[in-house]
């Protein structure tokens, strides 16, 4: 009798129920589908790619890091350190004698107690972020340039710039069918090639340029919160083709920066590279949480 | 509150709207279910292009000079439209044509797909105008009056919502002028106060018309087991045959949905099956499907045209 009476409520509901795990797990979120056991294999495999991408570690040329910071380096953190420290002393603020080197640097002048590594990044106190929620930049590493500030100049350099989905070779069970036609059997969608920059150009507006020239289709998008362009699809290769974790990345003389390539001013000789992760960067060597 | 219609209009609102509509609920309900999912889901350009002309035939069918109206004022400025829009947000494809002040890229493709969008969208509208000329309330609360009562009679109370409401503003309105208080008469503030009271009349009016057709259905018993439902439909050979019919259509699609003869796809290119024996076989099957409802009717007229003159 009562089973005849509420039937319906209780079949209903186990219904919808039954409805909604399907959908969830065919979503893409089944184990396997970059989820669940994923997870679980990438502890492991980032550990040892961690210490050489680490921000506060050497990079791997003394010269760029020349380039980007622009300022003499005191010679204990010129040496290749990154086997013996630890990222996070390494990370800590400038050491003194770095500030006092630095003549424009005046009048924020960092007490050493603040977590800011750069003295003219604006950080909020109460977030530990900048007012486009970008954490602070490790040190030696360029800041973010807002590009409503910056004028382009006439001046030309020359950077490379390189765009790569390497990583969905490896994906490709992965991979949307619709789009494995699209990637290349060498996995370049563009090899390392110099080209012009003018002054105060960002990234983004680098890869624009780049992409109308040799007529390789992109897709992007202003996300004013972090203000910035978000690269959607290069090539028609959509972040999310290559499972849930997947989309474009930039690196700039092998540093993934934390903040858009919109704010990323180019300088001259630096080397850019656009690499397509699978999964959310530890594949590239730039994990999500990259910096923190 | 609800005057009695003369006889002859309530004959005309009892009568079939044509042959097809005189067929079992369950034929009319099944092939509307199955042109609407398969136009919603088939993005095959001949599949669109059958559904577009399918529905808009019989449409203007149903509804003459109406639907002719309404095609050409509603849904040929609503596809230029979307099939504008779409390429406004949409940049992927690999055919860029040029570049938008954005600096996105304008593709072939996301134009492609836009007219495709549009037209699936202006077909599945007008076979919904059909839907509603065919599948009356009466019909629908036949068909689910027993399985889901309270969804059904909601369903048919929303469905009947707009044109009851449409049909009432009338009738207030006019009461309204005789006594010089309707949107039309005195000045601009005047009106808007006139109007702002009717429709406040109407909405007062719509609830309380809704609890009353609730009381009143439950008072006569709606939805108690054991209680039958008088209808006027039967099942008979023809509803046999026709079922026959839509079932067959119906499989066949989709099977060949299923093993990709109907694939068709937009982005990166807009590519998919070509002309081949079995894609024309599904295409022939599907307009065969959508065309069901204009060839018994134009039967049923050669019929009663042939009896006729036979007299």
């Amino acid at each position: 009798m009562w089973w005849k009476k509420n039937r319906w409520k209780i079949i209903v509901p186990v219904l919808v129920l039954i409805v909604l795990a399907a959908s969830f797990w065919y979503g893409g979120s089944a184990p396997g589908a970059g989820g669940l056991v994923q997870d679980d294999s990438r502890i492991p495999s980032v550990a040892p790619a961690e210490p050489s991408a680490m921000p506060g570690g050497a990079p791997p040329d003394g010269q760029a890091q020349e380039v980007i910071t622009g300022r003499p380096k005191a010679p204990a953190e010129a040496i290749p350190s990154h086997e013996t420290a630890s990222p996070y002393t390494d990370a800590k603020p400038a050491s003194s004698p770095d500030n006092a080197e630095q003549p424009s640097s005046g009048p924020s002048a960092a007490p050493v107690t603040e977590p800011t590594p750069c003295p003219t990044m604006e950080v909020n106190p109460e977030t530990g972020k900048d007012k486009y929620l970008t954490d602070p930049v490790p040190e030696g590493k360029p800041l973010p340039v807002e590009p409503q500030d910056v004028k382009i100049g006439t001046t030309a350099y020359t950077c490379t710039i390189s765009i790569s989905c390497a990583t969905i070779l490896d994906n490709l069970d992965l991979c949307d069918p619709e789009k494995v036609e699209l990637v290349p059997e060498d996995g370049w969608i563009l090899k390392p090639t110099q080209v012009t920059l003018y002054e105060g150009e960002s990234v983004f507006n680098v890869l624009q340029r780049t992409c109308k020239q040799m007529k390789i289709h992109m897709e992007y998008e202003n996300t004013p919160i972090y203000n910035s362009a978000y690269i959607e699809g290069i090539h028609n290769l959509y972040e999310f083709d290559v499972g849930e974790l997947s989309g474009w990345m930039y690196k700039v003389n092998g540093w993934f920066p934390n903040y858009g390539c919109s704010r990323y001013q180019v300088k001259d000789g630096d080397v850019i590279e656009w690499v397509y992760t699978c999964d959310l960067g530890y594949d590239v060597g730039g994990g999500y949480a990259l910096g923190t | 509150m609800e005057t009695a219609a003369p006889p002859h209009e309530r004959m005309i609102h009892m009568r079939n709207r044509d042959a097809f509509s005189g067929y079992n609920p369950v034929i009319n309900f099944l092939f509307f279910g199955l042109v609407l999912v398969f136009s919603m889901c088939l993005m095959h350009p001949v599949c669109l292009a059958v559904s577009l002309v399918a529905s808009l035939s019989y449409a203007i069918y149903l509804n003459g000079r109406k639907a002719v109206r309404y095609s050409l004022s509603y849904m040929l400025p609503m596809m230029f439209m979307a099939s504008l829009i779409n390429p406004a947000f949409n940049h992927e494809g690999a055919t860029i044509l040029t570049y938008l002040p954005g600096g996105n890229p304008l593709t072939l493709e996301s134009i492609l797909y836009g007219l495709a969008a549009s037209t699936m969208l202006a077909s599945v509208m007008t076979w919904f105008s059909s839907y509603t000329a065919v599948m009356t309330s009466d019909k629908f609360v036949y068909l689910f009056g027993r399985v889901i009562p309270a969804l059904s009679l909601v369903l048919s109370m929303t469905l009947r919502f707009v044109p009851k409401f449409k049909a009432q503003i009338q009738v207030v309105s006019e009461a309204q002028r005789c006594i010089g208080r309707d949107a039309s008469n005195g000045s601009a503030v005047q009106r808007i106060k006139n109007g702002i009271t009717i429709l406040s009349i109407m909405i007062t009016w719509s609830l309380e018309n809704a609890i009353e057709t609730a009381d009143s259905m439950k008072s006569r018993g709606y939805g108690i087991p054991g209680r039958t439902a008088f209808s006027i439909y039967r099942f008979d050979e023809r509803d046999k045959y026709a079922l026959i019919w839509l079932i067959f259509c119906g499989v066949y699609i989709c099977s060949g949905w299923a093993i990709g003869g109907l694939y068709y796809r937009y982005f990166p290119t807009a590519r998919g099956v070509g002309m081949g024996p079995f894609p024309i076989s599904f295409f022939t099957c599907y307009l065969a499907l959508c065309l069901t409802p204009i060839v018994i009717n134009r039967k049923g007229d050669h019929k009663w045209k042939r009896l006729q003159s036979a007299i």
